[in-house]
């Protein structure tokens, strides 16, 4: 696997020597993505172990330079509102949706918690990006388990930019059962964050089409 | 059979209780905490508090209070025939006073606690956990001790001191009305003796047996919930710890609120 050149900025995730779970034993994961890069990773689901949620079978992990075990309980709450992702929605083992919330309450969810982020201004962010993704009147006030499954993408992307000082994102498989209408405008919000330092890693089990989707991964692991 | 093995069962055991009473006194701790800091307000938490309270208080009110009206008027009844043999009939409010808002109120009210939320919350928390949906809010860097447990615990405890109230109010009219009925002792005589009777004890005991117990109960149910692994067979016993505990620190909180105000 490829290791990403030296940078005199730390690395915004650095996976060393990870295995997932026994299964993959034979193939652990090293590799580091820094600030504005976009990396593509063939992988099954990792997000939750990225952000110290599950523990890995093996290695070490660090996001903006330290491990989840060596940060107080606070300092993981607080890094983890910098980090997002969209969650493969074929996963076996998680979850994308609390399912006692609506999903505009889903999306939400997050920034209530985020100090500094007024409940305004993260409503009106979360109607913004849903105009931009074609969902015209916002994102669903419905249970996940009453909306169509293109708009619970939709509303996956919406929430994966929804940070305030977003400086991550996962996306696993983000593209499995998304509106194809409404990809290049995904793909836009991918590209903005990027110009605006965000590191982005496209998680999946096979390697879409980057270059019909315009997108150029700087480094494939 | 060594010593060591005859011992180890009972020791492990013993082990177990102090280790999962110390998690509920660390739950409770954490939970006060957060609860005084503004910020750990966020609209889905006082949302979440203002359903506890509505599902574990409001909506169980009217049976509470049908629960209080029969046995008050069972136990002035009772005491009235007994007190009225003894030639003690002038016991009669005291009697009432102490037995209703010191014992019968705060336990009656546990047990409706235990009855209508204890199973609903341990179940609730159990299922978020089996289906990922803890992980999904923990990735968050959402608190679970602020979004989960902190708005159950005291939407319990509020819910629990208001069902106590409310039973002792229905009790309270039932045993009048009872008492006018067979000992044709007039209302007014009867709430004099009983206002007559009450002390800052009495009070201590009513709000605060009801609204610890609660509110531990609260951090019990959501513990276990939380703490279960696997699949959902394993909820039912996720409950079935939840509500035995939840009696147990009842009976408990019970005997030391008796001890503290008799000693």
């Amino acid at each position: 696997m490829k290791k990403v050149r030296d940078s005199i900025q730390p690395p915004v995730i650095e996976f060393a020597d990870v295995v997932l779970d026994f299964q993959s034993a034979s193939s652990p994961l090293t590799f580091a993505v820094h600030e504005g890069e976009f990396a593509f990773l063939r992988s099954t689901s990792l997000a939750l172990i990225a952000l110290g949620v599950r523990q890995a079978y093996a290695g070490e992990i660090k996001i903006f330079g330290q491990t989840w075990e060596s940060r107080t309980v606070r300092k993981v709450e607080l890094d983890r509102h910098r980090v997002s992702y969209v969650a493969d929605s074929d996963s076996e083992t998680s979850t994308e949706w609390v399912e006692n919330l609506d999903v505009d309450e889903n999306v939400l969810l997050g920034s209530h918690f985020d100090r500094g982020v007024a409940s305004k201004a993260a409503f009106s962010k979360m109607e913004q990006l849903a105009s931009r993704l074609g969902m015209e009147k916002g994102v669903p006030s419905s249970r996940p388990d009453s909306t169509s499954v293109p708009d619970l993408a939709r509303a996956q992307w919406v929430r994966a930019f929804m940070p305030e000082d977003l400086a991550l994102v996962i996306l696993e498989n983000p593209l499995e059962g998304a509106p194809r209408k409404f990809i290049p405008d995904f793909i836009e919000l991918i590209q903005e964050s990027l110009s605006n330092g965000v590191a982005v890693i496209w998680v999946g089990e096979d390697r879409p089409d980057f270059d019909a989707l315009g997108l150029v991964p700087e480094f494939e692991f | 059979m060594s010593l060591f093995t005859a011992f180890s069962g009972p020791g492990r055991w013993l082990s177990e209780v102090v280790r999962k009473n110390y998690y509920l006194a660390a739950i409770s701790v954490e939970c006060l905490f957060t609860a005084f800091r503004s910020r750990s307000w966020a609209q889905p938490v006082r949302q979440r508090l203002a359903r506890q309270i509505l599902f574990g208080g409001v909506e169980a009110l009217p049976f509470t209070m049908f629960s209080g009206a029969i046995f008050g008027v069972v136990l002035a009844i009772n005491s009235f025939k007994w007190l009225e043999f003894t030639g003690r009939i002038d016991f009669l409010g005291p009697a009432l006073s102490l037995l209703l808002i010191r014992e019968a109120a705060p336990f009656f009210s546990s047990v409706i606690i235990i009855a209508a939320s204890a199973s609903a919350i341990t179940t609730e928390m159990a299922t978020m956990r089996v289906k990922g949906e803890i992980d999904l809010i923990e990735s968050q860097g959402i608190n679970l001790i602020q979004f989960l447990v902190m708005p159950r615990a005291i939407g319990l405890a509020v819910a629990g001191t208001g069902l106590a109230i409310g039973f002792v109010a229905s009790a309270f009219l039932a045993a009048a009305a009872g008492i006018a009925w067979i000992g044709s002792i007039p209302p007014g005589p009867f709430f004099d003796s009983i206002f007559s009777s009450l002390g800052l004890a009495d009070f201590v005991n009513l709000i605060g047996r009801s609204s610890i117990t609660a509110f531990l109960m609260g951090g019990i149910c959501c513990f276990e919930g939380l703490s279960v692994r696997g699949s959902t067979t394993v909820v039912p016993q996720a409950v079935t710890r939840g509500m035995l505990r939840s009696i147990a620190v009842t009976l408990v909180i019970s005997a030391i609120f008796g001890l503290l105000t008799y000693i």
